[in-house]
């Protein structure tokens, strides 16, 4: 297996190799921080460069543009408030609003120091431990996804800011959109109004845009020419560089968050989504300063940092030992696999282990090229910030349309971003924190679908949900974290 | 300058003339031609249709354009595709999932009412598949298990009142088995549930299992068709059990109906010359589709849309699905 290593990094280290993942890197920064190209349509716009290079040469690239997209798409959350993916939610709420106290930069450097060491971190785990993760990942049947889903939704309590009635109260909306469109079990339509626009149901990535980053616009323009907020005490990168006792302080978040993100990002079906809003959550749960969360935690951003960049790891393991694809980036990965001729499963290791290796030296090696990479751009980003809110906002709303136009190039969806912006503004107007929405809506879907799923598994009976272990101690975890912030607040008790 | 003003104009009005002249003689096709892929980028359809595409781009002097239009299972580029005029400039990726919409009453492009036929291109081959440990050796193994044991026999799918459903619980009828049908939203979590051992297995497309199987970590019992497939040897066929059950996974082009008949027979014959290109020969290869023919001229296409779609009226009703 050494040897295989020594092989692995002498091949990845040649000129052209390190080209690529140079050329992939910057590409998948691009696209991840574009609203309106996702990672894996950067990936898939990829692959036809790919069909030329020799194999390791292309997947020096692909992997590192997954990493690329995965990292870029935060630097958008963070300066723009505009999440390009649901796995960036957390980074919206936490990383700008940081931005928005002029704290761009410091966000930006923890944000990018939390996701390499989360990017590295997973990737190491995946060296080690292939076949432990993957035969873990694989006891995770539909009850246990369900108690999953359940002790993701439970963040809501630490996601409510002062109030747990409201932020139940948003909570619950963003489960009742979730039920909207075709029904996953029976495949019956429910609250369509027997219009095309609502089949597939409210895509999350529209009504992310337009809660999140259309409705803030709508309440900084109540404010008229006023200046971007940022140039109030705007710091450059060097002088907001964080403090090693930043890091210190947080060893335990630090260890934590990423060993979520690898194990979440195994699961077929879960991903990066689940796994940084579990790690978010967790961070606000043993917060010390709780009260900071939703206006700008660092140790929350942290957090979902490290999973989200960790869930790469998780989400390659699964693919290269089973052939599984984790989530939609890898989907697209196996199209490069197929291309190359090679198909990836179980015999991969053994048929073709100098590609297996090689693209586990080439994930640890983009990690740290992106460091660089992201060191440079980040600067440029950050010159915006010294743009009149005027301007920046309308540069904002253009990125938003193209961002929700973009999907499927669809025309409705573009209403539907608007129509969340409005919902997301009068919400905002009554102290509504919107987080929790978007989270139910995320997760109620696959929380329903699981939920059933286990039903029908069991014939009807629900003691399959408590019957397993695995899912019986996410169950307690979720209802601990529920129930445990009421105690140790006995105001949010007598709220409710 | 009043002159060149002048000649200009001539020029101008005898180009327009010429021009005109050209439309209605215009040889087809002489502007891009655009493909709707009702399905989202990298997925079945639209990998099989890019295949198509990249071996016809060649043989056409015109652009080939993939518009994937995705949304509501298929059903909102096919609405679209009907829109546009009967022309053969728009061509529709048509999957069976197309055929067992057009049993369902409430759809307001219908696949047999709306579109002609250009061919059928692809026909896969699924197999009843199950983990590697499995207690079951052989299908008479599971049936037995299933007749004894009604609805305790667990198979996963995709898409529940789709071709995913149907096919499983098609087979499982036509062996006398009350089979559990549980859907899952990809075959990336089908495989991991079976893996798993969450449930026990799953009628699914052979290529999307082939290379689990062959590492062992998953076994298939029987493959769906009228004889062996190449890919597993070993695995007895439908046919040879005493099933008559041999339906598969199709993929057709059809344009709407109305469009010229020489337009569509031009188009047949470029992709058909394009189904021997390498480039999709190695398509071919990688999905394993050539373990039966897949292609069937215009009027046979017809035909056959036509006996799925009474076989899938019989299903769906069984199931509850339609009155």
């Amino acid at each position: 297996m050494f040897d295989h290593y020594l092989n692995a990094f002498a091949t990845v280290l040649l000129p052209q190799n390190i080209l690529a993942m140079g050329l992939g890197g910057l590409w998948g920064l691009l696209a991840g921080a574009l609203p309106g190209i996702s990672t894996s349509m950067g990936i898939v716009l990829l692959l036809s460069f790919t069909y030329t290079l020799s194999p390791i040469t292309a997947f020096c690239m692909l992997v590192a543009a997954y990493c690329g997209g995965i990292t870029g798409g935060s630097i958008t959350s963070i300066l723009f408030g505009i999440p390009g993916e649901p796995s960036s939610v957390p980074t919206v709420i936490e990383g700008h609003a940081l931005a928005k106290q002029g704290h761009a930069a410091y966000a930006l450097w923890t944000f990018l120091l939390c996701s390499i060491f989360g990017g590295i971190f997973s990737v190491l785990v995946m060296m080690a431990a292939t076949p432990l993760i993957a035969n873990f990942a694989l006891r995770f049947g539909p009850p246990e996804f369900f108690a999953l889903t359940i002790l993701g939704l439970s963040v809501v309590s630490g996601l409510s800011g002062g109030s747990l009635l409201k932020g139940f109260l948003s909570c619950f909306f963003g489960l009742f959109l979730a039920t909207i469109g075709t029904d996953g079990i029976t495949g019956g339509e429910r609250f369509t109004f027997d219009t095309m626009v609502l089949l597939g149901g409210i895509n999350f990535v529209t009504a992310m845009v337009g809660l999140l980053a259309v409705s803030e616009i709508l309440i900084e323009a109540e404010e008229p020419f006023k200046e971007y907020k940022g140039h109030v005490g705007y710091r450059g990168m060097k002088a907001e560089m964080p403090k090693f006792s930043l890091f210190k302080k947080n060893w335990f978040n630090l260890i934590r968050s990423p060993i979520i993100g690898t194990v979440v990002g195994a699961l077929p079906g879960a991903g990066a989504t689940i796994a940084s809003f579990l790690a978010y959550g967790e961070a606000a749960r043993t917060s010390k300063e709780p009260e900071k969360f939703g206006h700008g935690a660092v140790d929350g951003l942290m957090a979902a940092e490290c999973a989200n960049n960790a869930s790469t790891g998780g989400s390659m393991t699964i693919l290269l030992s089973l052939g599984l694809p984790g989530s939609n980036t890898t989907a697209m990965m196996i199209a490069a696999f197929m291309i190359h001729g090679m198909q990836p499963g179980p015999l991969l290791l053994s048929t073709r282990p100098e590609i297996v290796y090689g693209i586990f030296v080439a994930m640890l090696l983009s990690n740290l090229f992106l460091l660089v990479l992201t060191i440079v751009g980040i600067r440029l980003f950050l010159e915006l910030n010294r743009l009149p809110y005027s301007v920046f906002s309308a540069a904002i709303i253009i990125l938003c349309v193209i961002g929700a136009f973009g999907l499927q190039n669809s025309m409705d969806d573009l209403f539907i971003m608007f129509a969340f912006g409005i919902i997301g503004y009068v919400m905002r107007k009554f102290g509504i924190p919107v987080a929790p929405a978007i989270l139910a809506l995320v997760l109620g879907d696959m929380a329903e679908l699981a939920l059933r799923r286990s039903l029908l598994l069991s014939l009807g009976d629900p003691m399959i949900l408590i019957s397993r272990p695995i899912s019986v101690v996410l169950l307690a975890g979720a209802v601990f974290s529920i129930v445990y912030p009421l105690f140790k607040k006995p105001k949010m008790l007598q709220e409710l | 300058m009043k002159k060149a003003m002048f000649f200009l104009v001539v020029f101008v009005v005898m180009g327009l003339v010429a021009g005109v002249g050209n439309v209605s003689a215009a040889p087809y096709p002489e502007r891009a031609i655009e493909i709707i892929v009702p399905f989202g980028v990298g997925g079945g359809s639209d990998t099989a249709a890019r295949a198509v595409a990249e071996g016809m781009k060649p043989l056409l002097k015109v652009p080939l354009v993939i518009n994937n239009m995705s949304g509501g299972g298929g059903t909102k580029g096919m609405l679209y595709a009907s829109q546009q005029p009967a022309d053969g400039y728009t061509v529709l990726a048509i999957t069976t999932s197309h055929l067992i919409d057009a049993v369902k009453p409430k759809t307001r492009a219908q696949l047999l009412r709306d579109f002609d036929p250009i061919m059928r291109i692809q026909w896969d081959t699924s197999a009843v598949t199950i983990a590697g440990d499995s207690k079951f050796k052989t299908l008479a193994d599971l049936i037995e298990y299933g007749k004894k044991n009604p609805k305790m026999l667990k198979f996963a799918g995709t898409s529940p009142g789709g071709w995913s459903e149907i096919q499983t619980v098609a087979f499982f009828k036509g062996v006398g088995v009350d089979a559990t049908f549980v859907p899952f939203d990809s075959g990336a979590e089908i495989k991991a549930a079976i893996l798993g051992g969450h449930i026990h297995g799953a009628v699914e497309e052979l290529a999307e299992t082939l290379p689990l199987i062959e590492a062992g970590k998953l076994r298939s019992l029987a493959v769906i068709m009228e004889k062996r497939h190449p890919a597993l040897p070993n695995v007895p066929c439908t046919a040879e059990l005493g099933f008559n059950y041999t339906h598969g996974l199709m993929r057709a082009w059809g344009v709407k109906k109305g469009t010229p008949p020489d337009r569509i027979q031009y188009l047949h014959d470029v992709i058909k010359k394009a189904l021997d290109v390498p480039i999709y020969k190695k398509f071919v290869q990688d999905n394993h589709l050539y373990a039966r023919p897949g292609y069937l001229g215009p009027e046979e296409t017809r035909k056959y849309w036509d006996d799925e779609v009474k076989f899938f009226t019989e299903t769906l009703k069984t199931l509850g699905y339609v009155k």
